[in-house]
């Protein structure tokens, strides 16, 4: 669907161009570490699922690059508004895998103490407010979270994400045109993974790409190939810093693929051909960025083997610890929300427990 | 002993019904291991076994409905199982009423009330009203029988394997021309036989190219890709081993048989066999390179067995003197005429990779404005597009290509 070529730095066998960033060892290699940490989990959750120890999960397998890129090129005081599948987001910016299985575990250990629906992460430790699977309702506090910032004259940015399904809700076109109106230090980071649940993107807009409505929103917008890490990193690294320098919002469009279904609950055979998911799968995001840091001499294959195991090591010991967590107290059920419990909740959890008992 | 419990797969599950088991009683599982195929009203997914151990019992069988929460297979956990399958294992035996820790060899197969008819198998019913388990479908539908049209043996009419075997039987039996020409008719125009000087049947013996190439040209949509390859280091390499107390040259088409049988070996979808019975595609471990070896009776099919594996100068030998017998998984052939430069390659039936191999020859080489002579080697492969697609063939030749470029290692090999 896109008319201009995507941005591209990595070919699909990691051979890169004379103009790609080049980037200091240490970076690329934790980037490469937070990509395959953010594969083995969804591996590891996937499992989990299938074999009821979780309840609920939705993968972000082969749309790596767009988290650990975009990440990446992010400051720690920046925030971070995910749509859905931004858990290598997190990963990158030095949340624990422990942390994930507790969450979907619903431990009392848990950020959010079971209170949040499986897999919608969040932390304030990392910057990052809930997953939203309500479609686009995240970008219009985006706007809003850069405008405040701009106001009181902190130059953190925010990093508003979503996917190629939010371009069709009016939340978006509602936070694109106060982006544009207030110059906000915002970037619309949007996945287009080609399907919103069973909904491919030709039916999702008319446009020639989903990139160029920024256009009409007064400000840049940009198509990226969503799975070279490289070409993700510099074009939101650049959005940024134009964001940051007060030159307003720009939209990035990455272009990807969901090679899993939406979620567990959804079964991509039914409406998908099965051949486009192996065509995307040649176009792999990891394999891609391990070719190229074997090619550059950044790393040996002995040495992303050493990183791989020991991601699986770590994953391992996270299931085993938040398997062994303890379930939250029931009171936690009114906490959290009211700096003090209001009386009616205390009086209805006061009523639960007595029904505990019996 | 681990009770697996029928997890809910989705969301709100209520019960599913198994597909597939991958594994069987007595197996042994890692933790994760895929154990078997399910189906749900969302989805049909795999179910992995959530500890390492011995495969005790399967409780409910192929074709048959599983309630969430049902244990549906008993798994014997590893003598040293981890923290976390310890308190799986704490949490099972406290809900089973007679833990049994010792491994028997018949353990009691819990059903819930009304399923589990006689063999095991239970009745589903469809929509069109057919009653028949999955399997039984999956079967139908692999040989091709209408299972409506199916006479039902079972209780209530439902239809069992043997059932099929007699469905089979009475149906139209495939033509000599293979399954995939009943898939297709043309209209062949008829051949005006007028001015005819003679005659000659496509029959042919087995084996012959004849027969194959109908057979692959039929079957098989070819692609074809010709690379050209820079052969100086090849060039010189060879002529070094024969100046190294070498009494015979070694022959650039050994070279290529090493570099191709190599590059197959890391790319074992292209050193497979169709079968076309099942429409399934077999990755051989040994890549056997055929050669269409020039004698004065024309081409004789000489084989190279586990080509990946040898010296050049054992290649050259084996092929010098007859070839192996073992099941070759590509094909190689030498162009006829020397100043042809592209050939397709015509596929050897079942195999889905072909090649032709030009000779070696002194080019012009153009650089900086000078001209000096240089060497190359034209490639042309064929591949079944079936089941090879272009990128897949790039990789393959790119492999060869490189291998061919840079000698060194391969001669070392």
């Amino acid at each position: 669907m896109a008319v201009a070529e995507p941005l591209q730095y990595l070919d699909p066998k990691g051979t890169p161009t004379p103009d790609a960033p080049s980037l200091a060892e240490e970076q690329l290699l934790r980037m490469y570490r937070a990509m395959v940490t953010t594969r083995r989990v969804d591996d590891q959750c996937m499992k989990l699922q299938r074999q009821g120890r979780i309840g609920f999960y939705g993968a972000s397998t082969g749309e790596e690059a767009t988290a650990i890129g975009s990440a990446a090129a992010l400051r720690e005081d920046d925030w971070v508004f995910p749509g859905l599948r931004q858990g290598g987001v997190m990963l990158y910016r030095g949340w624990s895998v422990e942390k994930w299985f507790h969450h979907l575990f619903g431990t009392e250990q848990a950020v959010e103490k079971g209170r949040s629906m499986p897999c919608h992460f969040s932390d304030r430790d990392v910057n990052q407010v809930s997953w939203s699977s309500c479609m686009a309702t995240q970008l219009p506090h985006a706007v809003g979270m850069a405008y405040a910032a701009r106001y009181k004259g902190d130059d953190a940015i925010a990093a508003a994400y979503l996917g190629d399904g939010a371009t069709s809700e009016g939340d978006f076109h509602t936070a694109m045109n106060f982006a544009g109106v207030w110059d906000a230090p915002v970037v619309f980071l949007c996945n287009n993974n080609k399907w919103a649940i069973s909904v491919p993107v030709e039916k999702q807009t008319a446009s020639e790409s989903l990139a160029i409505k920024a256009k009409a929103y007064g400000f840049e917008g940009k198509t990226v190939d969503g799975n070279d890490v490289l070409a993700v990193y510099d074009a939101t690294k650049k959005a940024v810093e134009r964001a940051r320098d007060g030159e307003g919002p720009t939209l990035l469009e990455f272009d990807t693929y969901r090679i899993r279904g939406h979620s567990t609950s959804d079964d991509p055979t039914r409406y998908r051909d099965e051949s486009e998911v192996e065509a995307a799968k040649r176009r792999d995001p990891l394999s891609r960025f391990r070719m190229y840091l074997i090619r550059e001499s950044i790393a040996t294959q002995r040495d992303l083997e050493t990183i791989e195991e020991d991601v699986q090591g770590e994953v391992r010991a996270a299931v085993n610890a938040a398997e062994e967590g303890t379930p939250p107290p029931l009171e936690s059920m009114v906490k959290d929300v009211y700096e003090t419990v209001p009386w009616h909740l205390e009086e209805q959890i006061e009523e639960l427990s007595t029904f505990k008992e019996t | 002993m681990f009770e697996f419990k029928f997890p809910d797969v989705g969301e709100g599950i209520h019960e599913g019904e198994i597909v597939n088991w991958i594994v069987d009683e007595g197996d042994h599982v890692d933790e994760d291991e895929d154990i078997v195929e399910v189906m749900t009203d969302k989805a049909t997914v795999q179910i992995s076994a959530p500890v390492a151990g011995t495969i005790q019992t399967i409780v409910y069988d192929e074709g048959e409905t599983v309630t969430v929460g049902e244990p549906f297979v008993l798994i014997n956990p590893d003598e040293e199982p981890t923290l976390q399958d310890e308190e799986t294992l704490k949490r099972s035996e406290e809900e089973a009423p007679t833990p049994d820790p010792a491994p028997r060899t018949e353990a009691p197969a819990p059903r819930p009330a009304g399923n589990g008819e006689a063999q095991g198998v239970i009745q589903t019913r469809t929509p069109e009203g057919i009653l028949a388990p999955p399997s039984v479908r999956i079967e139908a539908r692999k040989r091709g029988i209408d299972i409506a049209k199916v006479q039902g043996s079972g209780p209530a009419g439902r239809i069992l394997m043997e059932d099929l075997d007699q469905a089979t039987s009475t149906a139209p039996k495939p033509t000599s021309r293979g399954a995939e020409m009943d898939r297709f008719s043309f209209d062949v125009p008829s051949v005006d036989r007028d001015d005819v000087l003679r005659i000659e049947p496509l029959e042919a013996p087995a084996g012959s190219t004849r027969q194959t190439a109908h057979r692959s040209t039929t079957l098989q949509p070819h692609f074809t890709l010709a690379i050209r390859i820079q052969a100086d280091a090849l060039d010189q390499a060879l002529g070094q081993a024969q100046v190294q107390g070498e009494e015979r040259a070694i022959e650039p088409l050994a070279a290529v048989v090493k570099a191709l049988a190599q590059a197959l070996a890391k790319h074992p979808r292209l050193n497979a066999l169709v079968d076309e019975d099942t429409d399934e595609l077999v990755h051989r471990e040994e890549v056997n390179v055929q050669v269409a070896w020039p004698t004065e009776e024309g081409a004789q099919l000489r084989t190279v067995a586990g080509a990946h594996h040898r010296g050049l100068r054992e290649i050259q030998d084996v092929l010098e003197g007859g070839g192996e017998d073992a099941v070759p998984t590509v094909t190689v052939s030498i162009f006829h005429d020397e100043d042809a430069f592209v050939s397709t390659p015509v596929l050897v039936h079942p195999q889905v990779t072909g090649v032709v191999v030009g000779s070696l020859d002194e080019v012009p080489v153009l650089k900086e404005g000078q001209a000096r002579v240089g060497h190359e080697l034209t490639l042309s492969f064929s591949f079944d597009h079936r089941w090879v697609d272009g990128y897949d063939g790039a990789l393959l030749a790119e492999d060869v290509r490189g291998l061919l470029a840079k000698p060194e290692a391969m001669l070392l090999g």
